[in-house]
């Protein structure tokens, strides 16, 4: 492209600038303090409108008063005083959406953290929306592979759906939603190369109010792993003003609706929604609204609902793209009856819950089976996954029930005894070492092996080697079989017997 | 004080629509500290309300169009400032309301679309 076609280009834009008279409206800045400003005048602003001041910080209304108005801060700005003015934009708080968001870290406002270039062009989505309606939605029924065994198993996410992970502090939450994106990566290199694999899912990374260094190693992981490459990150740190982690969610959501009405499928994480509970509280006890219990803000449940709700997968009409959403909750001392946990549970479709004790005693991921469940279920599993779950379930709810009575060992009869051998090697099954996601393949061989007894005679600390030699023996003995089981498609007769030969001659090997 | 007993001397401040300094006198005498910042500030939002502020590039384009604006707003008291900036056109700023309507500003539209558009 010569200078010549970019004027003409220019010019071609220019003329289409539209003229005429701009017409603001203005206030005066009367009270500063605590992020929150007090405007007079700014008669015509609206509910949430962006305005911004003289020295160009950004800010959005929150309240509208007879004689003022209060001003929310979108950035940090030390110059401002009594008497400076502000304008409205006209605009409610929007994100620009794109393509080009790809790879990239992004503050809620639209502005880049990773030291790249500010994303201009795209498509501005409101920041907030009412979710789709009930006409406009489908039931969910595809998969979404977390990578992790236990979860996809017994716990299983679909497409569409909203899984709580809960849990108190590092027991592993974070970890489960990373290894869930970085397991994407293989259904997105597929949904590159064919055109009848499942469609790519594109990954936004919501963290709320973290540590910069937290943020950062996720961001490193992510790059490490390739991850990157297909995912977001919305970032409204620790450090970052107040409003920016109570917008941060809807911003995170806004780019994921971007990508759903293009008819794809998104996965986002919010990371955590405790913080952006605490980040709402924060502004309403400033803005003197009325505190409630546990002087959260009356509308808090409101505030992760709206949200929540527009994770959705449209109909088939409306494109068939989905937002699956993933918000993490972190408690106190395991106590899920708390408030804000209470509530977020009572609006996503199920909840993963991490248990302390599971995690001390070394089991990680520490997923408490008994109280974790998804409303989705069966539905959002391959054929060929439930094929093998219903067995590992029914075995692993077994050994709960009989583990009480583990400590009478000599006196239990045959059975029990068996099957609280097999619910041990289960749950050695079912641990899983951080950032190594397994395709569904795999998983189905791990759990067909268990459930079928080929580990009944392998002692209970050699479970995980005898696994990971299983794995590497089948993938280089028997391709076919892995790609039969990478179909999806329910197990047959065939595909059993198979099964079974490749695991016999495999047991011979293993010492 | 409330608003509603704030906006009474405001306007009872006032007689025929100007201000009466010797009524302003006997109502600061009768408040404390805190309701004299707050009925000093409700005057001066009063006077403010009470003008146009009216921006042109030369003081002889104001000449030619001060009738016409008088007309527009009858009500109102019009203080002109000389701005040579806007190089053409006029900046009106009515109570909270600002009218750009001159060629600096469309100008900085021009500046922000390219902007926008073009550069990283």
């Amino acid at each position: 492209m010569n200078s010549d076609d970019i004027i003409k280009k220019i010019e071609n834009k220019l003329m289409h600038i539209e003229g005429g008279a701009k017409v603001q409206n203005i206030g005066y800045v009367e009270t500063v303090g605590d992020s929150i400003i007090v405007a007079s005048g700014l008669s015509k602003a609206v509910m949430g409108e962006e305005v911004v001041f003289a020295d160009g910080t950004r800010g959005m209304i929150l309240n509208l008063d007879e004689d003022s108005v209060s001003i929310v801060l979108l950035g940090k700005s030390a110059a401002l005083k009594e008497g400076d003015t502000v304008k409205t934009t006209g605009n409610i708080l929007q994100i620009n959406a794109s393509e080009d968001l790809l790879g990239r870290v992004v503050n809620p406002i639209g502005l880049p953290l990773d030291g790249g270039p500010t994303i201009k062009k795209g498509t501005p989505m409101l920041l907030e929306r009412i979710a789709a309606g009930v006409i406009d939605r489908q039931p969910v029924d595809t998969a979404l592979k977390t990578g992790i065994k236990v979860i996809d198993a017994i716990i299983p996410i679909g497409r569409g759906q909203r899984e709580l992970i809960i849990g108190d502090r590092g027991l592993g939450k974070t970890a489960i939603a990373i290894d869930t994106i970085i397991n994407q990566e293989e259904g997105n290199d597929k949904a590159k190369k064919s055109k009848d694999a499942p469609k790519r899912v594109v990954c936004i990374y919501v963290a709320i109010g973290q540590k910069n260094s937290t943020v950062a190693q996720v961001v490193e992981k992510l790059k490490e792993t390739g991850a990157l490459d297909y995912t977001i990150v919305v970032a409204a740190n620790a450090s970052d003003p107040v409003s920016l982690q109570y917008l941060a969610p809807y911003a995170g959501v806004a780019v994921a609706e971007y990508f759903m009405e293009k008819g794809e499928d998104v996965l986002i994480v919010y990371d955590d929604l405790t913080k952006h509970a605490w980040a709402w509280r924060q502004i309403c006890l400033v803005l003197k609204r009325p505190a409630g219990r546990e002087a959260y803000p009356g509308d808090v449940f409101y505030a992760h609902s709206r949200l929540l709700e527009r994770a959705v997968r449209l109909s088939d009409k409306l494109g068939g793209g989905s937002i699956t959403a993933l918000p993490v909750i972190e408690t106190q001392a395991d106590d899920i009856s708390a408030y804000i946990p209470t509530n977020v549970i009572s609006i996503t479709d199920g909840q993963i819950f991490l248990k302390s004790d599971l995690f001390n005693s070394g089991i990680r991921p520490a997923v408490d089976v008994g109280l974790s469940v998804s409303r989705v279920g069966g539905a959002a599993q391959t054929g060929a996954m439930k094929s093998v779950a219903g067995g590992v379930k029914l075995a692993h709810a077994q050994f709960r029930e009989l583990q009480v009575f583990a400590q009478f060992g000599s006196e239990l009869d045959a059975a029990t005894l068996s099957q609280l051998e097999r619910g041990k090697r289960v749950n050695e099954v079912f641990k899983q070492p951080q950032y190594s996601p397994l395709s569904e393949a795999l998983e189905i061989l791990s759990i067909w092996a268990v459930t079928n007894g080929f580990m009944d005679d392998v002692k209970v600390e050699d479970v995980t080697r005898f696994e990971k030699e299983y794995h590497e023996y089948v993938q280089t003995h028997d391709k076919k079989l892995i790609e039969a089981l990478s179909t999806g498609k329910k197990v047959t007769d065939e595909v059993t017997t198979q099964l079974k030969k490749v695991t016999e001659q495999f047991k011979k090997s293993f010492s | 004080m409330t608003k509603r007993l704030l906006q009474q001397l405001v306007l009872a401040s006032y007689q025929k629509e100007k201000l009466n300094p010797q009524r302003v006198d006997e109502i600061t005498n009768r408040l404390d500290r805190k309701d004299i910042k707050a009925y000093l500030r409700a005057l001066k939002l009063m006077e403010q309300q009470k003008k146009l502020f009216v921006a042109m590039p030369k003081t002889s384009v104001y000449n030619t169009s001060k009738k016409d604006l008088e007309k527009l707003f009858p009500k109102k008291e019009i203080v002109f400032t000389e701005d040579p900036s806007l190089l053409l056109g006029v900046t009106l700023v009515d109570n909270d309301m600002v009218y750009e309507m001159n060629l600096r500003d469309q100008l900085e539209t021009v500046l922000d679309e390219v902007d926008q558009q073009y550069s990283e």
